[in-house]
């Protein structure tokens, strides 16, 4: 634990001069204000951001955070010749790449909304759930990024297997749950449903955030259902601990991966 | 002395050292020398503990070397190719490396200070040339003083006015008692530094022995023709 946090001390003022950690803060911080200028309603706003944050969000950190990984080869391997332990060395990396990424998007977005928005109650609970599950589509992803990068050497090949965990989550997932609500749409799937969207991060993250901006109408009743669920204080915590999950799953394999393996 | 006993590695159907078993001796310096693929950098590897054996094991008096902090609180590495974030500075490098090695105080600055490494203090990593990396790598692998010292080619980006200060200081080290294993394919620089040779072929040690005794084994004037006679005895090839 005491070398984990001068790892990551030191992997943090690496990633802060990062010139993709500045182009990700200055791209949320003109794409918010941007938001401001031409739509002005902080929901609508939110509602951008938001679909930043399931499209753009996933695939930008699967393609750093494997990237990162294969370029850090040459600092791993000198690291575990000094006396760290693997799992700190691992999560010392992880960290201090996904540390500066979170703060990053949460400072991106949140000072326009400071300057440009009122901040009052209605808009509150939004912006937090935005900002919340935000933070968590960058952890679990940066999670899967390692996943990938830690089990497949080949870098052509780790890209191409991070793409398509994107493509599956992003895109495809969600045509697998259209067909089964064409499928199975004399069935009352209000409950399988909300089970298959906490099984992806992307989904949870949408419908968590969509839920809290009062947007469930539009989702007819399976969204009455989502709501009375998630917004419950019971749902908030089990999605919460879902992306939890989503963020310690991949990185607990990683670790037992990462301890065993070859350098 | 590291004890290395029916040590066996092996990448999927490759066997990359087989049962290799070898005492190093502890104060001199050794070379492991064989052509590319031998298995000498997974011999060094297993050393480092950067790859885990499927048998066998490497201890230092007695004590086993895998995932022992206290093995590499004692070694001075040199990699071929340098391990530092591309954003820190030479000193932010440094400081890490000395915040987490904060047993040793007192560190070795010589080699640090003889290649001018203070004048590039504040510059970030990514702004360095490949021979001033290596620099960088060769003084931190003695700035903690170690016991064993393990260099992995090391002169192979340095200029000759660097790589003689960097040999003379392995001299200096190694007459003070610690001990170096070193790899390179460049025999006149092995036949000036190494007292004993490793010489691995196919995952086997095929030669362990002095370098003196090598040369006049196969009376040759040169190392590299030492070496080649081996390889041409091992391979069953013509000898030049």
């Amino acid at each position: 634990m005491h070398n984990l946090k001068k790892i990551i001390n030191y992997q943090l003022r690496d990633a802060f001069r990062s010139k993709l950690v500045i182009f990700y803060f200055l791209f949320f911080l003109v794409f918010t204000s941007l938001m401001f200028r031409f739509i002005g309603e902080t929901s609508g706003v939110i509602t951008n951001i938001l679909n930043i944050n399931v499209s753009f969000v996933p695939l930008l950190t699967l393609l750093y955070g494997t990237t990162f990984f294969y370029n850090s080869r040459g600092y791993i391997l000198f690291m575990l010749t000094q006396p760290v332990r693997r799992t700190d060395l691992f999560l010392g990396i992880w960290g201090g790449v996904a540390i500066p990424l979170v703060l990053a998007q949460l400072v991106g977005v949140l000072l326009p909304f400071i300057f440009f928005s009122r901040l009052t109650g209605d808009a509150i609970v939004p912006l937090i759930s935005l900002l919340v599950t935000g933070s968590f589509i960058v952890t679990v992803f940066l999670a899967l990024a390692f996943f990938v990068a830690v089990w497949q050497d080949d870098k052509a090949k780790g890209f191409g297997v991070a793409i398509t965990v994107w493509f599956l989550m992003a895109l495809l997932y969600d045509g697998f749950i259209l067909a089964i609500s064409i499928f199975f749409a004399d069935y009352p799937l209000e409950t399988p449903l909300l089970i298959i969207s906490t099984l992806n991060p992307i989904d949870l993250a949408r419908i968590f955030c969509l839920i809290h901006m009062d947007a469930s109408a539009l989702m007819g009743y399976t969204g009455a259902v989502f709501k009375s669920y998630l917004q419950s204080t019971a749902g908030s915590i089990v999605a919460i601990v879902a992306l939890l999950l989503w963020t310690s799953i991949p990185l607990t394999l990683s670790v037992l991966k990462f301890k065993k393996k070859d350098l | 002395m590291i004890n290395v006993s029916n040590l066996t590695k092996k990448y999927k159907k490759l066997t990359a050292l087989d049962s290799v078993s070898v005492k190093i001796t502890e104060g001199v310096v050794t070379a492991i020398v064989g052509p590319n693929g031998s298995g000498k950098t997974t011999f060094l590897k297993s050393i480092l503990g950067l790859v885990i054996p499927e048998n066998g094991s490497i201890d230092l008096n007695g004590t086993s070397i895998f995932h022992n902090n206290d093995f590499k609180r004692m070694t001075g590495y040199l990699p071929q190719i340098h391990g530092f974030p591309s954003n820190l500075t030479v000193k932010e490098s440094v400081q890490l490396l000395k915040n987490l090695r904060d047993d040793v105080s007192d560190h070795d600055m010589e080699l640090y200070r003889k290649f001018g490494l203070n004048e590039h203090e504040n510059k970030l990593i990514k702004q360095l040339s490949g021979g001033t990396l290596q620099k960088l790598s060769a003084s931190i692998a003695f700035m903690f003083r170690p016991k064993f010292l393990i260099l992995d080619e090391p002169t192979a980006s340095l200029d000759p006015w660097a790589s003689n200060i960097f040999k003379e200081k392995v001299q200096a080290v190694n007459r003070e008692g610690v001990s170096v294993l070193l790899t390179s394919h460049i025999m006149s620089e092995v036949e000036e530094m190494a007292d004993e040779i490793i010489f691995i072929l196919e995952g086997k040690i095929r030669y362990h022995g002095g370098v003196e005794e090598l040369m006049s084994t196969y009376e040759t004037p040169t190392l590299e023709k030492a070496i080649a006679g081996i390889m041409g005895k091992e391979l069953k090839l013509c000898t030049i």
